[in-house]
Protein backbone atom coordinates (compact mmCIF):
# COMPACT_ATOMS: atom_id res chain seq x y z
CA UNK A 1 0.00 0.00 0.00
CA UNK A 2 1.27 3.60 -0.85
CA UNK A 3 2.91 5.45 1.71
CA UNK A 4 0.14 8.03 2.76
CA UNK A 5 3.10 10.85 4.23
CA UNK A 6 6.15 11.91 3.43
CA UNK A 7 9.29 12.23 6.31
CA UNK A 8 8.09 15.50 7.59
CA UNK A 9 4.84 13.86 8.59
CA UNK A 10 2.94 15.92 5.66
CA UNK A 11 0.28 13.96 3.41
CA UNK A 12 1.29 12.97 0.07
CA UNK A 13 0.36 14.90 -2.84
CA UNK A 14 -2.44 13.13 -4.78
CA UNK A 15 0.17 14.60 -8.02
CA UNK A 16 3.27 12.32 -6.42
CA UNK A 17 0.91 9.89 -6.39
CA UNK A 18 -0.43 9.80 -9.84
CA UNK A 19 2.98 9.88 -11.01
CA UNK A 20 4.32 7.36 -8.98
CA UNK A 21 1.56 4.76 -10.40
CA UNK A 22 3.65 3.46 -13.22
CA UNK A 23 0.90 1.06 -14.49
CA UNK A 24 -1.86 3.45 -14.59
CA UNK A 25 0.88 6.10 -16.56
CA UNK A 26 1.42 3.18 -18.98
CA UNK A 27 -2.18 2.41 -19.50
CA UNK A 28 -2.88 6.17 -20.20
CA UNK A 29 -0.04 6.55 -22.09
CA UNK A 30 -1.40 3.41 -24.24
CA UNK A 31 -5.13 4.72 -24.34
CA UNK A 32 -4.85 8.23 -25.04
CA UNK A 33 -3.11 7.53 -28.34
CA UNK A 34 -5.11 4.49 -29.01
CA UNK A 35 -8.01 6.83 -28.71
CA UNK A 36 -7.00 10.01 -30.17
CA UNK A 37 -5.37 8.21 -33.20
CA UNK A 38 -8.83 6.41 -33.85
CA UNK A 39 -11.22 9.17 -33.90
CA UNK A 40 -8.97 10.10 -35.98
CA UNK A 41 -8.53 7.84 -38.43
CA UNK A 42 -12.13 7.61 -38.50
CA UNK A 43 -13.07 11.10 -39.21
CA UNK A 44 -10.41 11.23 -42.11
CA UNK A 45 -12.37 8.55 -43.61
CA UNK A 46 -15.33 10.04 -43.21
CA UNK A 47 -14.68 13.47 -44.69
CA UNK A 48 -12.61 12.69 -47.19
CA UNK A 49 -14.93 13.69 -50.49
CA UNK A 50 -15.52 11.11 -53.08
CA UNK A 51 -13.32 12.10 -56.47
CA UNK A 52 -14.85 13.84 -58.59
CA UNK A 53 -13.80 11.92 -62.13
CA UNK A 54 -15.38 8.61 -61.06
CA UNK A 55 -19.51 9.43 -61.68
CA UNK B 1 11.95 1.94 -11.99
CA UNK B 2 14.86 4.02 -11.59
CA UNK B 3 18.37 2.87 -9.80
CA UNK B 4 17.79 5.20 -6.97
CA UNK B 5 13.94 5.70 -5.81
CA UNK B 6 12.80 9.12 -5.39
CA UNK B 7 12.09 9.64 -1.80
CA UNK B 8 8.16 10.20 -0.53
CA UNK B 9 7.87 14.31 -0.83
CA UNK B 10 9.78 14.27 -3.85
CA UNK B 11 7.09 16.46 -5.59
CA UNK B 12 7.47 19.01 -3.42
CA UNK B 13 11.42 19.44 -4.00
CA UNK B 14 11.81 22.72 -5.80
CA UNK B 15 13.21 22.12 -8.87
CA UNK B 16 17.06 23.28 -9.37
CA UNK B 17 17.39 26.35 -11.43
CA UNK B 18 20.06 24.41 -14.14
CA UNK B 19 16.75 22.53 -14.72
CA UNK B 20 14.78 25.24 -14.90
CA UNK B 21 16.77 26.82 -16.89
CA UNK B 22 16.39 23.65 -19.50
CA UNK B 23 13.21 22.75 -19.47
CA UNK B 24 12.63 26.39 -20.51
CA UNK B 25 15.06 26.37 -23.53
CA UNK B 26 13.58 22.57 -24.56
CA UNK B 27 9.87 24.18 -24.63
CA UNK B 28 10.88 27.41 -26.38
CA UNK B 29 12.80 24.81 -28.83
CA UNK B 30 8.99 22.63 -28.91
CA UNK B 31 7.09 25.70 -29.83
CA UNK B 32 9.39 26.79 -32.17
CA UNK B 33 9.69 24.06 -34.25
CA UNK B 34 5.85 22.90 -33.96
CA UNK B 35 5.33 27.18 -35.77
CA UNK B 36 7.68 25.97 -38.19
CA UNK B 37 5.91 23.29 -39.49
CA UNK B 38 2.58 25.08 -40.67
CA UNK B 39 5.01 28.52 -41.39
CA UNK B 40 6.93 26.52 -43.68
CA UNK B 41 3.90 25.13 -45.56
CA UNK B 42 2.89 28.64 -46.36
CA UNK B 43 6.33 29.98 -46.79
CA UNK B 44 7.80 27.02 -48.48
CA UNK B 45 8.22 26.32 -52.08
CA UNK B 46 8.23 22.49 -52.57
CA UNK B 47 5.36 21.54 -50.26
CA UNK B 48 2.22 20.06 -51.75
CA UNK B 49 -1.55 21.20 -50.72
CA UNK B 50 -3.10 17.97 -49.42
CA UNK B 51 -5.28 17.07 -52.10
CA UNK B 52 -7.14 13.64 -51.77
CA UNK B 53 -10.36 11.78 -52.94
CA UNK B 54 -11.64 8.60 -51.81
CA UNK B 55 -11.26 6.06 -55.33
CA UNK B 56 -11.94 2.70 -56.19
CA UNK B 57 -8.61 0.85 -56.93
CA UNK B 58 -10.40 -0.47 -60.18
CA UNK B 59 -11.53 2.98 -60.93
CA UNK B 60 -8.43 4.52 -60.80
CA UNK B 61 -7.08 1.48 -62.40
CA UNK B 62 -9.64 2.26 -65.54
CA UNK B 63 -8.83 6.21 -65.77
CA UNK B 64 -4.93 5.02 -66.03
CA UNK B 65 -5.86 2.82 -68.92
CA UNK B 66 -7.68 5.93 -70.02
CA UNK B 67 -5.09 8.19 -69.63
CA UNK B 68 -2.58 5.69 -71.39
CA UNK B 69 -4.74 4.88 -74.52
CA UNK B 70 -5.56 9.11 -74.89
CA UNK B 71 -2.25 10.18 -74.83
CA UNK B 72 0.19 6.64 -75.83
CA UNK B 73 3.07 7.78 -77.86
CA UNK B 74 5.39 5.16 -78.01
CA UNK B 75 6.69 2.28 -75.82
CA UNK B 76 10.22 1.82 -73.56
CA UNK B 77 10.51 -1.57 -72.71
CA UNK B 78 6.85 -2.74 -70.97
CA UNK B 79 5.79 0.22 -70.33
CA UNK B 80 3.41 2.87 -72.57
CA UNK B 81 5.17 6.33 -72.73
CA UNK B 82 2.29 9.24 -72.74
CA UNK B 83 2.78 12.75 -73.71
CA UNK B 84 0.03 14.86 -72.35
CA UNK B 85 -1.00 18.33 -73.01
CA UNK B 86 0.32 21.14 -70.87
CA UNK B 87 -2.52 21.39 -67.93
CA UNK B 88 -4.20 17.40 -68.42
CA UNK B 89 -4.94 15.68 -65.68
CA UNK B 90 -2.05 12.89 -65.60
CA UNK B 91 -1.68 9.79 -64.14
CA UNK B 92 0.58 7.31 -62.29
CA UNK B 93 -0.15 4.28 -61.19
CA UNK B 94 1.49 2.20 -58.59
CA UNK B 95 1.08 -1.34 -58.85
CA UNK B 96 3.00 -4.47 -57.90
CA UNK B 97 6.01 -3.85 -59.09
CA UNK B 98 5.54 -1.31 -61.33
CA UNK B 99 5.11 2.43 -61.72
CA UNK B 100 3.31 3.36 -65.04
CA UNK B 101 2.91 5.27 -67.46
CA UNK B 102 6.45 6.69 -68.33
CA UNK B 103 4.95 10.19 -68.27
CA UNK B 104 6.83 12.90 -70.66
CA UNK B 105 6.22 15.85 -69.41
CA UNK B 106 7.13 20.13 -70.89
CA UNK B 107 9.32 21.84 -68.57
CA UNK B 108 7.64 25.10 -66.59
CA UNK B 109 4.05 23.59 -67.82
CA UNK B 110 1.38 22.91 -64.89
CA UNK B 111 0.04 19.17 -64.76
CA UNK B 112 -2.40 17.58 -62.03
CA UNK B 113 -0.45 14.37 -61.11
CA UNK B 114 -3.18 12.06 -59.78
CA UNK B 115 -1.38 9.36 -57.93
CA UNK B 116 -2.50 6.20 -56.28
CA UNK B 117 -1.74 2.22 -56.23
CA UNK B 118 -4.10 -0.27 -56.88
CA UNK B 119 -3.25 -3.60 -54.42
CA UNK B 120 -0.33 -2.51 -51.36
CA UNK B 121 0.95 0.87 -49.93
CA UNK B 122 3.68 2.10 -52.40
CA UNK B 123 5.94 4.92 -52.08
CA UNK B 124 6.85 7.37 -55.03
CA UNK B 125 9.96 8.52 -54.66
CA UNK B 126 11.44 10.92 -57.24
CA UNK B 127 15.02 10.96 -58.23
CA UNK B 128 17.50 12.66 -58.13
CA UNK B 129 15.70 15.53 -56.53
CA UNK B 130 14.04 13.33 -53.80
CA UNK B 131 10.59 14.23 -53.78
CA UNK B 132 8.50 11.29 -52.38
CA UNK B 133 4.62 11.05 -51.78
CA UNK B 134 2.76 8.32 -50.91
CA UNK B 135 0.64 5.89 -52.91
CA UNK B 136 -2.61 4.51 -51.15
CA UNK B 137 -4.79 2.06 -52.51
CA UNK B 138 -8.23 3.46 -52.34
CA UNK B 139 -7.00 7.53 -52.47
CA UNK B 140 -6.57 9.36 -55.02
CA UNK B 141 -3.54 11.78 -54.01
CA UNK B 142 -3.74 14.67 -56.30
CA UNK B 143 -0.54 16.70 -56.99
CA UNK B 144 -0.10 19.99 -58.95
CA UNK B 145 3.35 19.79 -60.41
CA UNK B 146 5.64 21.76 -62.70
CA UNK B 147 9.00 20.65 -63.79
CA UNK B 148 11.67 23.27 -63.68
CA UNK B 149 14.35 21.21 -65.36
CA UNK B 150 14.71 19.40 -67.83
CA UNK B 151 15.91 15.21 -67.58
CA UNK B 152 14.30 12.12 -67.05
CA UNK B 153 13.50 11.71 -63.50
CA UNK B 154 13.34 7.88 -61.91
CA UNK B 155 10.83 6.81 -59.83
CA UNK B 156 11.67 4.36 -57.19
CA UNK B 157 9.12 2.72 -54.55
CA UNK B 158 10.63 3.37 -51.13
CA UNK B 159 7.22 1.62 -49.47
CA UNK B 160 8.47 -2.76 -48.86
CA UNK B 161 5.70 -3.75 -51.44
CA UNK B 162 6.82 -7.55 -51.53
CA UNK B 163 9.36 -9.85 -52.85
CA UNK B 164 9.98 -7.36 -56.29
CA UNK B 165 10.00 -4.01 -54.13
CA UNK B 166 13.53 -3.17 -55.00
CA UNK B 167 12.74 -3.49 -58.86
CA UNK B 168 9.50 -0.94 -58.98
CA UNK B 169 10.91 1.25 -60.97
CA UNK B 170 9.62 4.07 -63.42
CA UNK B 171 10.11 7.24 -65.23
CA UNK B 172 9.32 10.97 -65.82
CA UNK B 173 10.95 12.40 -68.87
CA UNK B 174 10.88 15.88 -68.80
CA UNK B 175 11.81 18.18 -72.29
Amino acid sequence: MAQENDSSGEPISKWEKFYDNIFLLFILGMGIPFTLYTIWGVYEIFSTPLSPLVN
Amino acid sequence: MSVQSLQPGWWKTPVHKEERIWITVALIWCILMTLIMPLWHVVGEHNPSAEYYRIAPEDFDKLTDEFIDKYKVGVEGDFAVVEPPAGADIFLRGSQWQWDPVLKLKVNETYRLHLSSIDVLHGMSIYPINLNFEAVPGYDYVLTITPTSTGTFNIICNEFCGISHHNMMGKIIVQ
